[in-house]
């Protein structure tokens, strides 16, 4: 090992009590090896680190510190037994001619330059690897290796092994990247550059005012090639504008393609006429500038689109395929193809994919994908099992009842796209302005053209063009995406992703908030109870042990995790009070266990912890403290979200916690519980129904139908790789706290357009100025309409960025 | 104050030239990944003259 790295790595061990894993970086708790002077937290850890070392690549760790991932090795010999299907191994492949191959990966653990560097040194691992490429920003891998001497399977298994395991499901096996738009994009942009720069060089001598004396005999050559220039702009850059406008005019609504269409044409026939006609200039170098910086507002929209992408479908959360057995022999069966009746072979850890009926083994289902509950269920043979559940513990059998499509998750999944697609109904700002815009701007040119009919009819196919084209909305066109843009992008570097710009319009129009509570307002994974009182004798903690074992509440779960060594001694008169605590007699002893007022207190602190007293025989001998699972900064969120919204709590649990949550929330009055999703759905609904711009806040599946349905539906994710079907938007649980700052800066952002808007209003005013007169030359129209365009991209941009810092986001 | 013309001309073949470049390399995916390349170059090479085949 080079010193170097050596260096690097021994510093952490004397900080904190627990040593940090030099690999990953997680603490080293109980299962901790130590190996010279290096700690790992895990065997999987110090697998891959021996191996990268065997390989000679350290420098991994040298790059970012501690950028290891821990493999995941359950079952790896088994998981991958579908990749050794002809089949499936085709549909996934992107090219093979039989010896070599090559193949694309989702890898979405990919995360900082180690991960690409010891990605692109794949090859130093395996020698069958020829070459292999990183695409960081899409989060993907793209390898060419020798299919003969390593098989697709071993090559996913050698991934899975350094702690890279490629994401394959279903939808990988129809998924094709969408990078062809932007190449189209920057072809277009780059010519209408090239057109905008060289017309404007020819068109000096109207600048400086050479009108007719010195290039004469060659003003022909020079229009002809202005002509020649914007050509390929008109057929081709200008083509992402005609066609939304044609569509919108064939669906009879305008949207804002459809007056820059009408301002291009003008532009260009006119600039024909007057340069062949009438041996003028032509707006030429007009048109190319306007249709350039349109395309750089386009270019901006997409990038900041697909910079935050994230949508999954349903189809990426189910595996590809799954075990079948028949009589004794088990295959692999692709999902799409299992039928009714087949006995499913499910192992520790696998999603069960489709409707079953319980045949063999014991089952232990986590259903937090559906339901959120992240209790498992126990599932006794001949019980019925969901799609969607993951097995926890030994395999299991099944026999299936009902095949993918039609099970309770796709039901819940059709029955949320069946909601009304909600993007339509709510038209964009800039698409209602151009409604009247449009219709006005031609009024105006009509109106012109009778004017100086009656007064110099010599005038009227000027000033009636100019105006058309003076009134182009290119600012109008920009300013949307560009405020936009920006606010989406800032939100993202604070942990808020949405999915498209339209959804900061719909945020800024929202009057209630409805909030699940399980994973949402509550964190997952619960801290330790800690007893407040005297010691416990060996003999007392037995005693609570025994009396907690025999209850299912999440808080009598918690302390029996806790004291789970002790002896367990025979009861009487066992007492549960849902809510309330527990009671029994043991040996004699009476033990109370429960709330303040079961054992008979009086109330200490609350508010910032759950209290579970112990008495015995009378004695309260002290409490456990359960710390609160609600996020941090909730109470002031939700005050804050309170003062301008309606909000609501709707919960799947029980009421058990309602009095801490009617505090936070102000009154009991807005909270529900025990919701199912199909109710959560329905009263999201209603409210829609009844006018109100709903915002669901959730934590993913079970309160899909309700994110869908709400006008803004954004999920808290705890960590990178949350599944997130139907949600506008994802939160980390890190930006919680801002969610109130977030709906605020988007009603600041739709302020900033609409200022936009004025000062393009203005800029038209003084532009139509000159064009119903007539008086509108080149060389003006040349000034006005980059102008106008530069002026309101920078204002938006820095307005943009400057009221996210005043909220606090930037 | 002719040659104006000429030197138009030839300075706009050039600059095709430069467009029709700009396009091809477009079309051969060189700016299909602006993000990756990036971090890419900062990486060391190995001194020991190990050879790295490249797509």
């Amino acid at each position: 090992m080079s010193n170097r790295i050596k260096k690097n790595l021994s510093g952490d061990t004397a900080k904190n009590s627990q040593p940090e894993c030099i690999h990953c970086g997680d603490p080293c708790g109980k299962g901790s090896l130590q190996e010279n002077d290096l700690y790992f937290c895990c065997n999987g850890c110090r697998a891959v680190y021996n191996l990268l070392n065997d390989h000679d690549l350290d420098e991994y760790y040298s790059i970012e510190n501690k950028p290891g991932l821990k493999p995941n090795r359950v079952g790896v010999e088994n998981r991958f037994s579908y990749l050794d299907q002809e089949n499936i191994r085709e549909k996934l492949l992107d090219y093979t001619d039989g010896k070599v191959a090559r193949i694309s990966f989702s890898v979405p653990q990919i995360h900082c330059s180690s991960c690409i560097w010891l990605l692109e040194n794949l090859y130093k691992i395996n020698e069958s690897v020829l070459s292999s490429r990183v695409d960081f920003q899409r989060r993907m891998l793209s390898v060419t290796f020798n299919i003969r001497e390593l098989s697709l399977k071993d090559m996913v298994i050698l991934l899975t092994s350094i702690g890279y395991e490629p994401e394959i499901r279903s939808s990988s096996l129809n998924k094709k990247p969408k990078d062809q738009s932007f190449r189209a994009l920057y072809a277009k942009l780059a010519i209408a550059g090239f057109s905008f720069g060289n017309i404007m060089l020819l068109s000096f001598p109207e600048y400086l005012g050479f009108d007719s004396s010195l290039a004469e005999s060659y003003s022909f050559v020079f229009a002809w090639t202005k002509i020649l220039l914007a050509l390929p702009v008109v057929l081709f850059s200008a083509a992402d504008f005609f066609r939304p406008a044609l569509n919108s005019i064939r669906q009879r609504h305008i949207n804002m393609d459809v007056p820059v269409s009408i301002g291009i044409i003008v532009l260009f026939t006119r600039s024909l006429y007057d340069i062949i006609a009438l041996n003028h200039a032509g707006y030429m170098d007009s048109l190319s500038a306007l249709v350039f910086l349109l395309l750089i507002g386009r270019l901006y929209q997409k990038k900041t689109y697909f910079s935050l992408m994230f949508t999954r479908d349903f189809h990426s959360f189910l595996p590809i395929s799954v075990i079948v057995k028949n009589k004794d022999k088990s295959s692999s069966v692709p999902l799409d193809e299992l039928e009714e009746g087949n006995r499913l072979l499910i192992r520790n850890q696998e999603i069960i994919p489709a409707d079953s009926i319980l045949i063999a083994g014991e089952g232990k289902i986590d259903y937090s994908f559906v339901t959120g509950e992240s209790m498992p269920v126990m599932v006794n043979s001949g019980e019925k099992v969901y799609a969607g559940g993951r097995q926890i513990g030994q395999s299991i059998e099944l026999d299936v009842i009902k095949i993918p499509s039609s099970s309770y998750l796709m039901e819940l999944w059709e029955q949320t796209s069946r909601v009304v697609e909600k993007q339509e109904s709510i038209s964009s700002l800039a698409n209602r302005i151009s409604t009247y815009f449009t219709p006005a701007i031609l009024a105006l040119a009509v109106v012109t053209a009778l004017f100086w009919l009656f007064l110099d009819p010599s005038k009227i196919l000027n000033s009636a063009t100019a105006v058309l084209i003076i009134a182009c909305p290119c600012a109008l066109a920009l300013a949307s995406p560009f405020t936009l843009g920006t606010a989406q992008r800032i939100m993202g570097r604070a942990n808020l992703f949405l999915k498209e710009s339209k959804v900061i319009e719909n945020m800024s129009r929202l009057t209630s908030v409805v909030f699940d509570k399980t994973g949402t307002i509550t964190q997952s994974g619960a801290a330790e109870p800690v007893f407040v009182g005297a010691k416990l004798s060996s003999e007392q903690n037995s005693m609570v042990y025994s009396i907690v074992r025999q209850s299912t509440h999440p808080l009598s779960l918690l302390i029996s995790d806790l004291l789970s060594g002790n002896k367990t001694l025979p009861l009487k008169n066992f007492n549960e009070q849902k809510g309330k605590g527990l009671k029994a007699e043991i040996m004699g002893h009476q033990i109370i266990i429960g709330s303040f007022e079961w054992v008979g207190a009086k109330e200490i602190d609350k508010a910032d912890s759950t209290s579970i007293f112990v008495s015995i025989d009378g004695d309260i001998l002290g409490y456990y403290r359960v710390a609160n699972l609600f996020r941090k900064g909730l109470s002031e969120v939700i005050s804050s979200i309170n003062s301008t919204y309606s909000t609501t709590l709707l919960s799947g649990d029980n009421d058990s916690e309602k009095e801490k949550v009617s505090g936070i929330f102000g009154s009991d009055k807005n909270l529900f519980f025990n919701k199912t999703p199909k109710d959560k759905l329905s009263y999201v609904s209603s409210q829609i129904d009844s006018g109100e711009k709903v915002a669901m806040i959730g934590d993913g599946l079970n309160d899909a139908g309700a994110l869908k349905a709400a006008t803004v539906g954004i999920t808290i994710a705890e960590k990178d790789s949350t599944f997130s079907p139907a949600c506008d938007g994802i939160l980390m649980a890190s930006g919680f706290r801002m969610l109130p700052k977030f709906f605020k800066f988007s009603k600041d952002s739709i302020g900033i357009i609409k200022i936009s808007f004025i000062i393009s209003f203005l800029y038209n005013a003084i532009g139509l100025g000159f064009a119903v007169q007539g008086t509108l030359s080149p060389v003006i129209a040349a000034i006005l309409m980059p102008a106008s365009s530069v002026t309101v991209v920078l204002f938006t941009s820095l307005a943009t960025t400057f009221m996210a810092k005043k909220r606090g986001l930037l | 104050m002719e040659v104006v013309v000429i030197l138009i001309f030839a300075s706009l073949i050039v600059a095709v030239g430069f467009l029709i470049t700009f396009i091809y390399a477009i079309r051969n995916g060189q700016f299909d990944d602006l993000v990756t390349p990036s971090i890419r170059m900062l990486f060391d090479n190995k001194k020991n003259g190990e050879t790295k085949i490249k797509k």
